[in-house]
């Protein structure tokens, strides 16, 4: 005889125990390690799917704005020498329709490739047919989503790009979309790049494939390309620092020419305006420089006269011979043509008019008058056109009647002697001012020089070459990443599904534990004699009950480890859910089933520890009791005693008490804390509620309360099993609060949708375009461009800017690394007030919109980094982001430095989910070259707007623009945490089944127990009846009261959320579920006394 | 094993009492009330008394089973009131054996493993084999050598008792305490239990004690003590 041996034969003699114990263990286990393995197989599936998105790419080089030369890409391959593969592409954003269906799909990626692109792909080499010039192919997701196969013809709509920034002065015609069509000659999958995408998302976005030269010539970009890949095998410094040797001024779009006979030269840019870290970096390399600034003036005045449309210089003293250091700021030299024109002579008047480009994109026009200082002819050396840039549409077109200067144009005013002007002069200026004076009109966010005029010091090295020592392609606004390590990150940051399953599995986990640990130690009970005899004999307390733990352990073992079996179960249930009718929670996902060996350790280790633990306590009573009683059986087991009463009504006083400081807790803004505290009041009066009912158990202590009714009798039976009925009672509570209380967090996106602190924030349209749309829609001439003048529906929009960057929505599932940046004029959105903040950084002045936030100025970093408000969406900012109010995200400018958004607000769940909103003259500031708005929210009091939506879709259409009903957007959001609260209240469901099913073993258990009593009292007299009704009162008791405490503090946990407006409860559906809940329980506790009171009880009387 | 039970088991102005319940502020309930007893080695005797008169409740003190409200427990000079449970069980383990009115054999084990149970609670290990062999010995003792291997499910009333009384004497304790010890049996097997349990006492020394309401069971004990009013006479 050995310990080991007693151990093993008393878990083969009560196997049927044994093996309850075991499937509640492996219940656990199962859960456990499924949940945890859910958290492996995302992870693993968003790496896949990163490794499909990016195949063989590794470190790129991203244009911003900028379209540099294709060539580049060679020479940055030359530099890096070896076999590396760096590939240019020629990547923008379009629209495409199917010209047969009619569907049209918006943000389509149009790529333009050559075979270097393929190389990287998974496959490496170009698909079949990729050297036909009218090659072009689709991949799948835009296949399906515009419904096209081989041989369909779309139509792809894309923005011709500019030189310079469409909200640039003398930008252009604006509206340069032009389409083309495209017969799809392939349909690419995954091993072709048909998942490409440089974004951290997990849905792949719609994309056509191009052949490069074919995409340059319908974009106008001969020879240029704005992104270049570079193939997984480069390291990132290496691959940047080789692209920092290789670049040219072609690339940068710089143009030296010598001027004045060759006494120096001057540098122009096809962008126009020039960016100040290369006139800084030309001022450094030069030995005399001069930047000039050139401009259009609509119109220049003296007296009467006017002269329509000329261009003005302003220049520095050096480097001309037209404007010398004496010329004041208020001094003008006029040519001969416009002095004779004007009939000015000097020492007059003459007024410049021109306009310069305010907030946004309006025109705004200023006058300016200046003193004629000189008047020279133009024939004078240097007075010629190179003073002027290539503004596109005026220094591009052969006569005035076709300038599209991108300002209106009152052709009525254009004389002949103008057009005479301009055959013999071109685009010459009819005036020169001093640098200062016209950087005092026309400096604006692009620059505030449109060419340098300079002689170098050093002339035997060559510029490029100088200017390379002193700028990097970062300092404008291009920029390197490494992706394969952005993509782990992303991954590695990802939403932990793992946890949220076991967080959400944790009910069932607990109920299957209950379970476990009520069985288990009804097999103790029924040893309680064993347990005697063996105190009796000299064991000690301690080495009992280590008897009775080595016994759970092997039971745990065999537990956990066939739990991990049931684990793959769950796991492939749950992905089986969330690929079908949880896929809101996870849209666009292929899940593959993966698991990592230490997760199984951890779950197998963590499944053994926890049912070890419940065991210790579950044990701990039965062997402290005194083994003659044990031996004779005459304890009862149960918890009497006024000591324990005390214990009672002191967690009711803690419980009731917590409950009622956690509600009234002053609340930090902005975190989760707040609805901490109101879960953790719920649960405080779930434990007040079950000490409450231990203290009303008691009560049927008292004689006079024993024999009022039968029911009564058979309620004083809870008072001997005092531990198993509060199990009961708090499993139920616990249950019942948290399905209860989760599902009241139900999201309906219509609910309220009209009222400003809405999650729509009363807008009733919002709309994304795939280009911008560069006119303000709420001014006159914007609305009669687009025939919206026509409606008698007053609405408002309100409009936001753009930047590119990751959606941080809860729609990705990837750790966003860029979120998205909107810029929103702070004055109108102040005003409209939309939203509800949950949280802000400081206190805003009562009746003041807690969106003047972003107006507000902070200091800079402590090394230097401005700072600029921002407000984000809480849901966003806490998961996504992982930050709160008070921290700041870094960001980049087009110009390489860095600026941080401070986040001083929080939303409520909004439309606005996914971005990061700051003041549009802060976004205007960093990001001056992303021209035009892209995201519209559109207002009109109550007002049915679904006829100017409609419109404003088709009108925008060849951008990409959709309206949409804000409530349904704000469903798609909802959507994910919905699917979130359907999987709990799955989980919890069968959680609850599982304590339904306790609820069920106890009454079977306790009818057992009295079986020698109920025969004496069907002895008595009693029909079998009434024993089973008095069976049923004690239980339905303990059901029914753990139904109400879970349900009371339920309503308690929610009551934010009662007492806001915004909102109501989904009553409906709380009722079913806890009418379920309640109605189950009762059956179950029926079916369990019928079953067990079945027998013949007379036997139990003969054997006593 | 144990060493032999030099002196005594003694009781001095030994109390039990309960309390009479939750909500009644009525006095306790004594059972025991200053009783002062000395069991010396190798005497035996029965307590008899009417039901309720705390026969039980006094072995069980006797055995350690339980503590007095009041008094001490000195067993071979220890004051067993000032020990940890640890040290308590110990002298169980090694000087006391038990019988109960049921067997409470372990259904998991055979007759031979339930009477080596016993072993598995002493501080030192004795040789599996000569544990062994000393059940084999007391098993052909009782009569029954031809069933160590049955499981109690398989054995009578009779014969499962003295299986328990094999099991209450495998670590030679040298006190035996016996509670009601043939309340479960018919008249034949308990005469031939009283007599094994009197025979033991005879040839291996040990103090024996017995709980029993049966005058006929106390009679064929020889001496006999009686339990009234808390106190013990005779």
């Amino acid at each position: 005889m050995s310990t080991l041996r007693l151990i093993l034969s008393s878990l083969f003699h009560y196997r049927w125990i044994n093996l309850s114990v075991l499937a509640g263990v492996a219940l656990t286990s199962a859960i456990l390690s499924g949940a945890l393995v859910v958290g492996d197989s995302v992870k693993e599936s968003l790496r896949r799917n990163a490794e499909a998105r990016l195949s063989q790419i590794g470190p790129v080089m991203l244009g911003g704005e900028r379209f540099f030369t294709s060539t580049l890409a060679d020479r940055i391959a030359t530099e890096l020498g070896g076999d590396a593969v760096v590939a240019p592409v020629l990547q923008i954003t379009g629209t495409v329709l199917n010209r047969d269906g009619g569907r049209r799909v918006n943000q389509v990626q149009i790529l333009g490739v050559d075979d270097r692109f393929w190389k990287l792909s998974k496959k490496g080499v170009a698909p079949e047919g990729f050297a036909d010039e009218r090659w072009i192919a689709i991949n799948a997701p835009l296949a399906d989503r515009v419904g096209a196969g081989v041989d369909d013809t779309l139509i792809v709509r894309v923005e011709i790009p500019g030189a310079l920034s469409k909200d640039a002065p003398l930008s252009g015609e604006s509206e340069q979309t032009t389409p083309f069509t495209a017969a799809v000659t392939a349909i690419l999958d995954a091993e072709n790049f048909g998942l490409y995408s440089l974004k951290s998302e997990q849905v792949p976005p719609a994309t056509i494939f191009v052949r490069r030269e074919r995409l340059e010539a319908i974009l106008e970009q001969s020879g240029r390309a704005n992104l270049i890949l570079g193939s997984k095998s480069l390291d990132a410094r290496t691959f940047a620092a080789a692209a920092e040797k290789a670049w040219s001024l072609e690339d940068l779009q710089l143009k030296v020419t010598p001027v004045d006979g060759g006494a120096a030269s001057q540098i122009v840019s096809s962008r126009v305006f020039f960016d100040s870290v290369i006139v800084s970096a030309l001022e450094k390399a030069a030995s005399v420089s001069s930047p000039v600034l050139t401009y259009l003036a609509t119109e220049i005045a003296s007296g009467d006269n006017r002269t329509p449309y000329s261009m003005v210089s302003g220049v520095g003293p050096e480097l001309n011979a037209i404007v010398g250091s004496e010329i004041k700021e208020n001094e003008i030299v006029l040519s001969q043509w416009l002095a004779d024109d004007l009939s000015a002579a000097p020492g007059d008047e003459v007024t410049l008019v021109y306009n310069v480009v305010a907030a946004g994109r309006a025109l705004e026009e200023q006058r300016r008058t200046f003193k004629v200082a000189a008047i020279k002819p133009i024939s004078e050396a240097g007075w010629d056109q190179s003073w002027t840039p290539e503004f596109p549409g005026i220094f591009d077109v052969d006569g005035l009647d076709d300038w599209e200067p991108g300002i209106p144009i009152d052709r009525d005013r254009i004389r002949d002697k103008d057009d005479v002007f301009w055959d013999q002069y071109k685009a010459t200026p009819k005036a020169f001012v001093s640098l200062g004076a016209a950087r005092g009109m026309w400096s604006n966010r692009f620059g505030d020089a449109t060419a340098v005029r300079f002689q170098l010091k050093d002339t035997t090295t060559p510029l490029v070459d100088q200017l390379r020592a002193r700028l990097k392609l970062t300092d404008l606004g291009m920029a390197y990443r490494d992706l394969p390590a952005e993509a782990k990150s992303a991954v590695a940051n990802s939403f932990d599904f793992g946890a949220l399953f076991a967080s959400m599995s944790f009910f069932l986990i607990v109920a299957a534990l209950v379970l476990a640990g009520l069985v288990f130690v009804f097999g103790i009970e029924q040893r309680s004699p064993q347990i005697g005899l063996l105190l009796a004999m000299g064991f000690t307390r301690s080495r009992v009950r280590r008897f009775f733990l080595v016994e759970a352990f092997f039971l745990s073992l065999a537990g956990a480890a066939l739990g991990l079996l049931g684990g793959y179960v769950y796991t492939r249930l749950a992905l089986y859910g969330m690929s079908g009718v949880w896929q809101e929670a996870a849209a666009g996902m292929e899940f593959t089933y993966s698991r990592r060996p230490q997760t199984l350790l951890i779950s197998f280790l963590v499944t053994i520890l926890v049912a070890l633990s419940v065991v210790w306590f579950a044990s701990r009573k039965v062997t402290a009791i005194q083994p003659s009683a044990l031996i004779s059986g005459s304890d009862d087991l149960s918890s009497g005693g006024n000591g324990k009463g005390r214990r009672d009504v002191i967690v009711l006083v803690i419980g009731v008490v917590g409950a009622l400081g956690c509600l009234f807790a002053p609340k930090v803004e902005g975190t989760m804390a707040a609805q901490g505290l109101f879960f953790g009041a719920g649960f405080l009066m779930t434990g007040a509620g079950v000490a409450f009912s231990s203290i009303l158990i008691r009560r049927f202590l008292r004689p006079s309360e024993v024999l009022k009714s039968l029911g009564a009798l058979g309620r004083q039976h809870t008072v001997r099993r005092r531990g198993r009925s509060l199990a009961v009672i708090g499993l139920m509570a616990a249950g019942v609060f948290m399905v209860t209380a989760i599902n009241s967090f139900r999201l309906e996106g219509s609910r309220g949708a009209e009222r400003r602190n809405a999650g729509t924030g009363g807008f009733a349209y919002v709309g994304e375009s795939t280009l911008p749309v560069y006119e303000d829609l709420n001014g006159e001439a914007g609305r009669e461009k687009f025939g919206l003048d026509g409606f008698k529906e007053k609405f408002t929009v309100l409009p936001f800017r753009v930047s590119n960057g990751d959606d941080a929505s809860c729609l990705n599932l990837n750790r966003a690394q860029r979120p998205r940046l909107m810029g929103v004029s702070t004055e109108r959105v102040a005003e409209i007030n939309p939203f509800t903040f949950t949280g802000k950084i400081s206190e805003t002045r009562t009746g003041e919109s807690p969106w003047r936030l972003l107006s507000a100025e902070h200091p800079a970093l402590e090394d230097g980094t401005p700072v600029v408000a921002g407000i984000v969406d809480q849901n966003t900012a806490i998961y996504a982001l992982q930050k709160g109010i008070g921290d700041t995200i870094l960001y980049e400018t087009v110009s390489g430095q860095s600026f941080a958004v401070l986040i001083c607000g929080f939303l409520e769940t909004s439309i606005l989910q996914g971005s990061l909103i700051i003041d549009e003259a802060s976004f205007i500031r960093f990001f001056p070259d992303a021209g035009g708005y892209r995201f519209f929210l559109m207002d009109g009091r109550g007002v049915n707007l679904e006829p100017v939506a409609a419109h404003l879709t088709r009108m925008f259409g060849d951008l990409g623009l959709e309206m949409r009903p804000a409530p349904d957007r704000l469903n798609e959001f909802n959507a994910v945490q919905n699917t979130y609260l359907s999987i709990f209240s799955t989980l919890g469901g069968l959680g609850i089944l599982l304590g339904t099913l306790g609820l069920a073993i106890i009454v079977g258990r306790n009818v057992m127990e009295r079986r020698g009593q109920l025969g004496v009292m069907q002895a008595m007299g009693f029909t079998r009846e009434k024993l089973s009704g008095m069976v049923l009162s004690e239980h339905w008791f303990l059901h029914l009261s753990g139904v109400i405490i879970g349900l009371g503090a339920a309503l308690l946990a929610v009551l934010p959320e009662l007492t806001k407006g915004s909102s109501t409860l989904p009553w409906g559906l709380l009722a079913a579920i806890n009418g379920a809940v309640l109605v189950g329980g009762l059956v179950f506790c029926a079916v369990a006394a019928r079953t067990v009171l079945r027998g013949n009880l007379m036997d139990a009387i003969r054997r006593e | 094993m144990s060493e032999s039970l030099k002196s005594s088991i003694e009781l001095v102005g030994v109390s039990k009492w309960y309390e009479s319940g939750n909500e009644s502020a009525a006095p306790p309930r004594r059972i025991l009330d200053g009783l002062d007893l000395v069991v010396n080695a190798g005497e035996r005797f029965a307590i008899v008394g009417p039901s309720g008169c705390g026969k039980s409740t006094l072995l069980n003190i006797l055995g350690t089973l339980d503590a007095p409200s009041e008094g001490k427990v000195i067993i071979d000079g220890i004051d067993t009131s000032g020990l940890a449970g640890n040290a308590i069980a110990r002298i169980r383990s090694e000087k006391i054996g038990f019988i109960f009115q049921m067997h409470h054999l372990l259904p998991q084990c055979t007759a031979l493993e339930n009477a080596l149970v016993p072993t598995l609670a002493l501080a030192t290990r004795p040789d599996p084999a000569a544990a062994t062999e000393r059940a084999r010995r007391l098993f052909e003792r009782v009569g029954l050598a031809d069933k160590l291997n049955s499981q109690p499910g398989q054995l009578s009333g009779g014969e499962r008792q003295r299986v328990a009384v094999v099991r209450s004497l495998i670590n030679s304790p040298r006190l035996l305490l016996a509670d009601e010890p043939t309340g479960a049996l018919d008249e034949d097997n308990a005469k031939r239990l009283i007599d094994l349990l009197v025979e033991l006492n005879d040839s291996e020394g040990l103090a024996l004690i017995v709980v029993t309401h049966d005058r006929n069971i106390a009679d064929a004990i020889g001496a006999t003590r009686t339990l009234n009013r808390g106190k013990l006479e005779g």
